[in-house]
């Protein structure tokens, strides 16, 4: 029986298996990676979905419930024959893609133990509605909202815990509708599937709200861990959640009041300029003030109170680029009730602000560039369905759009847009000067911190695929230069000392290699715990999950 | 044997089988009649197993039926439940490996390609080719739903063929389900009637026969026990069971044959409705 339905499910599943090889030969020519994972992951999803949920397809399609359940099979006998080949086919095919994931450095949108998680729970869950249901449509959609559907809502309820966390908690317990499936299953017999539902749909729906609830209930009860992390570029290390923060300094930990992000380090390392934040449940959080957090002995000092109706441009760290003067840091704010922008600038010794007119809307800006002409326009980047746009804000409030592309790259005066038509490098100012061009096939290599999130464009070096092959441009002196690259790393960055290090995240776990003069190092790095996100800075690298984090130095 | 008892099922609120209890003896034929919806199937059902009683009990050869009872079973439902994408060759090793040591051999010498698929038969082949594969892991107990009507008369006489000579070979009890009897009359042995459910009669065919009989008179006579009776070319046609020649006084009784039994029963049971 094994080997019939091997055949059967091998049969079933050899439509999908050839997309999913179209799929992955047509994402490699045509160097589609980053599209790629992510559609073949959902057609891993669908195909888990549907073979679970075709268990029993082939006895209700062709009437031979009655002769399966008159053989001398008990039924928990019945239900792994049946079962068990297309558990092997779906894991082979999950290992498969795994293995190629891993073999040809695709980028990982989702962890391999999460999408494996995902995997299983698709399929599981579709086999225990294969006998209930005859719609796969209607058992494909009723296993995303009791899995993706579950995830996003525990999401939305602590947007802090990320979806990894959610999966590693949801999932698992969802594996025990399965159980009761086969529970059910041991006294199913030819009746109309009516029968059989009257037995097990209740009893479903209880369990999945059983579990739907005790995940809600921890959601609501149980945020207390970090939300997120910023290393310095001497190792400290500031962290925040909605209430509280802590920087921590050689290891020892200093409580500071609120919510804290980063925003930027002043040159020297000795001050972390930092917005405090007040959550607001269901809301835009309110920006209460900025403050200065001295690195060496983690005191606070208040730099600008920040009125009320007044916002930030730009999203924390990332978004704050520029030339802070040394002690103190420029911000770009707005007032979208009053239309008004403020530019100030917030040292250590006070705050100066500047108004100008505003657009009467939120700036949706993710990141503002302050460039070194304090008179000339500040640059607006902002990315929404995969394009970049730039633009310009004049003195008169006015927004002009310079340019757009697939993508950006940001340092000093020096803009970088990377468009479908080739690069561009710009020197920022009024009428930005082209300094360097390229047309063609070119493409960014993107620095990620997690397999869904980019970290700041703002680099001095910057890795493109130009026609095929890896290049590195030097943003500050324009200059071009080869890179051989086995393929594109997970992130990269230019050290304290000038090298170029480079962060692959697999072969398991990371692999950080460094360039210097021609010459190259590599050393491996398990971080020993089971990490969400990452970060770097020329200090070297943190990993961290909600509970605890992990730190390796580049200069070990 | 064959011990049902008080077997209870019911497909939501209809009992199918109310409370029944039967016993089969070893090596006999059975006729399992019944008007429709008297719960022949789904009695035939409950003894292969592919139903579960909601209460009650089914007994094979002493032990309760489960999965391990099934392999002394070989069970033809009115559907022919077969996999219909499986050949002739593929059908015998999928049954060989759940039954070590069948042997199959076609029945009524009609021999089918190896490499024939299920689906291209005709139903009356699937029929002659589910008994053949039903029959070679020889089986104690042969249980057939009423398939007969889907066989043309030629298989219809290789099918039963088959059948009585499988009855003279080895003991093997049979249970067919019917609504009627003529082309099976000289196989039954013992006669079970349903009705709603519930048992009505369970009597060896040939003590039937001649307890039942048939004869003309109107009104009928007091104290007759009438199965059935309908008027008939200006008089009336009685159905009397239990017959009893000393204590009953008939014009002309006159025995009938299986199907004309069957026949008055079952229409007896509408009368009663």
């Amino acid at each position: 029986m094994i080997a019939v339905e091997c055949k059967r499910v091998l049969r079933e599943g050899l439509p999908l298996f050839l997309i999913l090889a179209a799929l992955f030969v047509a994402g490699q020519v045509g160097g589609q990676t980053d599209l790629l994972t992510p559609v073949l992951e959902v057609f891993l999803l669908l195909y888990a979905s549907f073979s679970g949920w075709a268990l029993f397809e082939h006895e209700r399609q062709e009437g031979a419930f009655e002769y399966v359940l008159s053989l001398p099979l008990s039924r928990s006998r019945l239900l792994l024959l049946k079962a068990a080949p297309r558990m092997l086919v779906s894991g082979l095919l999950l290992v498969t893609y795994l293995a190629l994931r891993e073999r040809f450095h695709l980028p990982s949108f989702v962890a391999a133990g999460d999408l494996s998680l995902a995997y299983a729970a698709f399929f599981l869950l579709s086999l225990a509605l294969s006998l209930s249901l005859r719609n796969f449509i209607t058992a494909f959609f009723l296993t995303c909202m009791a899995t993706l559907g579950l995830v996003l809502l525990l999401h939305r309820l602590d947007g802090t815990r990320p979806y990894g966390e959610i999966v590693i908690r949801l999932f698992p317990p969802l594996l025990l509708v399965p159980l009761l499936f086969w529970l059910r299953f041991r006294t199913f017999d030819i009746r109309p599937v009516s029968h059989f539902n009257r037995r097990f749909l209740p009893w479903l729906a209880v369990l999945v709200c059983l579990i739907a609830g005790g995940n809600v209930a921890w959601s609501l009860l149980g945020r207390n861990s970090w939300a997120s992390y910023y290393l310095t570029r001497q190792g400290a290390v500031l962290r925040y959640r909605c209430d509280q923060s802590q920087l921590l300094i050689d290891g020892k930990g200093k409580r500071q009041e609120g919510c804290l992000i980063a925003l930027r380090e002043d040159p020297e390392g000795k001050t972390l300029f930092a917005l405090a934040r007040r959550e607001n449940p269901g809301q835009r959080c309110s920006d209460l003030s900025v403050v200065a957090l001295d690195l060496a002995t983690g005191t606070r000092r208040p730099l600008y109170p920040i009125p009320e109706g007044w916002t930030l441009c730009g999203n924390g760290y990332l978004g704050q680029i520029g030339q802070p003067r040394p002690r103190g840091i420029r911000l770009l704010l707005q007032n979208p009730a009053r239309k008004q922008l403020m530019l100030l600038d917030a040292g250590l010794e006070g705050a100066r602000q500047e108004y100008r007119p505003g657009p009467g809307h939120l700036l949706e800006a993710e990141m503002v560039l302050f460039p070194r002409q304090s008179g000339g326009p500040l640059h607006l980047f902002e990315s929404a369905n995969g394009e970049v746009s730039w633009s310009q804000l004049g003195a008169d409030g006015r927004i002009v759009e310079s340019g757009r592309g697939k993508s950006y790259a940001v340092w000093g005066d020096r803009i970088l847009l990377v468009t479908e038509r080739g690069a561009t490098l710009f020197e920022a100012g009024a009428t930005p000067a082209t300094l360097w061009q390229s047309s063609g096939d070119v493409r960014q290599v993107m620095r990620r911190s997690s397999a869904q999130q980019t970290v700041s464009p703002e680099a001095r070096q910057v890795i493109l695929r130009i026609d095929g092959s890896y290049r590195l441009l030097h943003m500050e002196t324009a200059a071009l230069s080869a890179i051989e690259l086995p393929t594109a790393p997970f992130t990269y960055l230019e050290g304290g000392d000038g090298r170029l290090i480079l962060v692959y995240s697999q072969p398991e776990p990371f692999r950080i290699v460094f360039f210097r003069e021609g010459k190259e190092e590599a050393r491996t790095w398990r971080p020993g715990i089971r990490f969400l996100v990452t970060r770097v800075s020329p200090f070297g690298m943190l990993v961290f999950n909600q509970k605890e984090y992990r730190i390796t130095s580049f200069t070990d | 044997m064959i011990e049902v008892d008080r077997l209870t099922v019911a497909y939501g609120r209809t009992r199918a089988l109310d409370d029944l209890s039967l016993v089969l003896p070893p090596g006999e034929s059975v006729l399992l009649a019944g008007a429709n919806g008297a719960g022949k199937t789904t009695l035939l059902r409950a003894i292969a197993g592919v139903l579960r009683p909601d209460a009650g009990q089914v007994r094979l050869g002493g032990h309760p039926a489960d999965h391990s009872t099934r392999r002394e079973l070989a069970y033809i439902p009115a559907s022919i439940s077969l996999y219909d994408d499986l050949t002739v060759t593929a059908a015998i090793r999928l049954q060989a490996r759940l039954y070590p040591g069948l042997v199959y051999r076609p029945l009524g010498g009609i021999d089918f390609a190896p490499g024939k698929r299920i689906a291209t038969m005709s139903k009356g082949e699937k029929t002659l080719f589910s008994l053949s594969l039903a029959l070679a892991h020889q089986p104690a107990v042969l249980l057939i739903d009423d398939v007969i009507h889907f066989l043309d008369p030629h298989l219809r006489e290789a099918f039963l063929d088959a059948i009585l000579s499988l009855l003279a070979e080895r003991r093997l009890t049979v249970v067919m389900a019917s609504q009627s009897a003529f082309d099976i009359e000289g196989i039954p042995e013992r006669l079970v009637l349903l009705h709603r459910g519930r048992l009505i009669l369970s009597e060896p065919v040939e003590e039937l026969r001649g307890r039942f009989v048939r004869c003309y008179v109107d009104p009928p006579p007091q104290g007759v026990p009438v199965v059935f009776s309908r008027a008939w070319e200006g008089t009336r046609e009685v159905y009397v069971y239990p017959y009893d020649p000393a204590r009953h006084d008939l014009p002309a009784p006159e025995h009938l044959n299986l199907p004309q039994i069957l026949r008055a029963f079952i229409g007896g049971e509408y009368d009663r409705r």
